[in-house]
């Protein structure tokens, strides 16, 4: 039995390969309280999913903690604030609402079918050197610029300046893990100050001379709201969904190819029936999710799972424990692509499901395929270089040779 | 490498003077969430002694341990104090 008061996800245990210490959690109780984060743990799935559709769970607001750390050190990130208050998956209603539709309004402005020809144009490019090279990092080089560089698409950015932005914002998303310092802090916000720079300009080419792209769409929009942004929260939105739009999906591609790659004779049925690859990027997602866990805050007395929550309360969903729990998921620490079962909770749910989950899924999709299309890799690794955070599931680098 | 015992008469003066208590009543063993600090207090302790210590610490090791001690021996286990 473990002591669950003094359970705390952020052991140094836990980075690595926190699954057994979760699957003994998830059998003793279905929620419980943990004094050392001072919060209620949910590990199963049903009160994992239950929790993100209860809308007397808020979201907490990591701008107002940033926000208190700072101040009680002298500091004042300006940047980091301004994108921190864009960051939807941080907002409750009422403001959740619009800048949510402004979003969804970005992300639908072109079809599916050419989001979809357009990863996949990126994809057959930056593939090109494993066949020409017999060897290629797919997480630096080809994980890694995919997103950025649909996103550039998407806003009208050259490939250039998608990649630019990208490097310039790397490391930022690092603030999202529990155990930041104000040294983070203090480094995401100069990050930020040129990246925000950079999106105020082309936002206002675009007011000078409007075109066909995300970012007119955003001013566009934005000017016929009820309330609208000035141009410094409206490059910070840009700067928000660019980031959402790279980050975790780069996690998912390479985490997906890394779980494929190393079972050929899934590669060798995907390689010959393409629409296997759906269930390979769903059984990643389950597996490695890039978000490993979230908070809640409760907003009213409640009872879960028999448990007094009280109103104030954090909870933490534990998504990578829902993903595993063997009531969802038989035999849940198998890589089974294509089984089935409820839905994985990596793009979480309710209010805050994730927006872009779609095109996430259809990045990983393409870019399996067009690994699939071409001569087939082999990892070079025993073991993936996970990146050094509790609350992110990504690795650094993933280097193949055929 | 730092010292321990500086090190802990540093956090026993950060937290007194934060939480507004008498250093004496701030133990060894006395929980954080006891002597009233949060997540953000552990996160300004945590930059505030890299600061005055001038040297780089995980603000992890601050929300990962209850107590004093507890982090001490996690600061120590962690090679930066001696």
């Amino acid at each position: 039995m473990i002591d669950l008061a003094s359970f705390n996800s952020l052991a140094p245990g836990l980075r690595d390969n926190p699954h057994p210490v979760y699957s003994a959690l998830r059998e003793q109780a279905p929620i419980f309280w943990t004094d050392t984060e001072q919060a209620w743990v949910l590990l199963r799935h049903r009160e994992v999913s239950e929790a993100f559709t209860n809308s007397s769970l808020l979201t907490l607001d990591l701008g107002q903690f940033v926000g208190d750390v700072s101040r009680a050190l002298g500091d004042n990130p300006v940047e980091l604030l301004r994108l921190l208050k864009m960051a939807l998956f941080f907002r409750n209603p009422p403001s959740h609402g619009p800048l949510r539709s402004l979003v969804a309004r970005l992300l639908a402005l072109r079809s599916q079918a050419s989001c979809a020809a357009a990863v996949q144009r990126i994809a057959h490019r930056l593939i090109a050197p494993l066949a020409r090279d017999g060897g290629i990092d797919l997480m630096r080089d080809y994980a890694d610029p995919l997103p950025p560089l649909f996103m550039g698409w998407l806003y009208g950015l050259s490939d250039d300046e998608a990649l630019w932005l990208a490097a310039t914002l790397a490391g930022v998303p690092v603030i999202l893990n529990r155990g930041c310092s104000i040294r983070d802090y203090r480094s995401a916000n100069l990050r930020l100050e040129e990246a925000h720079v950079f999106l105020r300009d082309r936002l206002a080419e675009r007011r000078r001379t409007p075109a066909d792209d995300g970012l007119s769409l955003l001013l566009s929009r934005n000017d016929e709201a009820d309330q609208p942004m000035d141009e410094y929260h409206l490059a910070a939105l840009a700067s928000f969904v660019f980031m959402a739009g790279f980050e975790t999906t780069a996690a998912l591609i390479g985490n997906g190819l890394w779980l494929l790659l190393r079972h050929p004779e899934h590669c060798d049925s995907m390689a010959a029936d393409p629409a296997l690859i759906s269930g390979a990027v769903n059984e990643a997602l389950r597996l490695e999710a890039p978000i490993q866990q979230v908070r809640r805050r409760a907003m009213t007395d409640q009872t879960i799972a028999d448990c007094q929550v009280k109103a104030g309360q954090h909870l933490i969903l534990m998504i990578a424990a829902a993903n595993r729990d063997p009531r969802a998921y038989p035999d849940p620490d198998r890589y089974l692509p294509g089984r089935t079962g409820p839905s994985v909770q990596s793009f979480g749910g309710g209010l805050h499901h994730c927006l872009g989950g779609w095109i996430a899924r259809m990045e990983a999709e393409m870019a399996t395929r067009e690994v699939l299309e071409g001569p087939r890799p082999h990892v070079v690794l025993e073991k993936p270089p996970w990146r050094p955070l509790h609350n992110q599931r990504r690795m650094n680098s993933l280097p193949v040779q055929i | 490498m730092l010292k321990a015992d500086v090190v802990r008469a540093w956090i026993t003066d950060f937290l007194a003077s934060l939480l507004h208590v008498d250093p004496a009543d701030i133990k060894g063993d006395s929980r954080f969430n006891n002597i009233g600090l949060d997540s953000v207090d552990a996160v300004v302790m945590a930059g505030a002694m890299e600061e005055h210590f001038n040297t780089e610490i995980d603000a992890t090791l601050f929300l990962r341990n209850s107590t004093v001690d507890e982090l001490l021996a996690d600061l120590q286990a962690n090679g930066i104090i001696g």
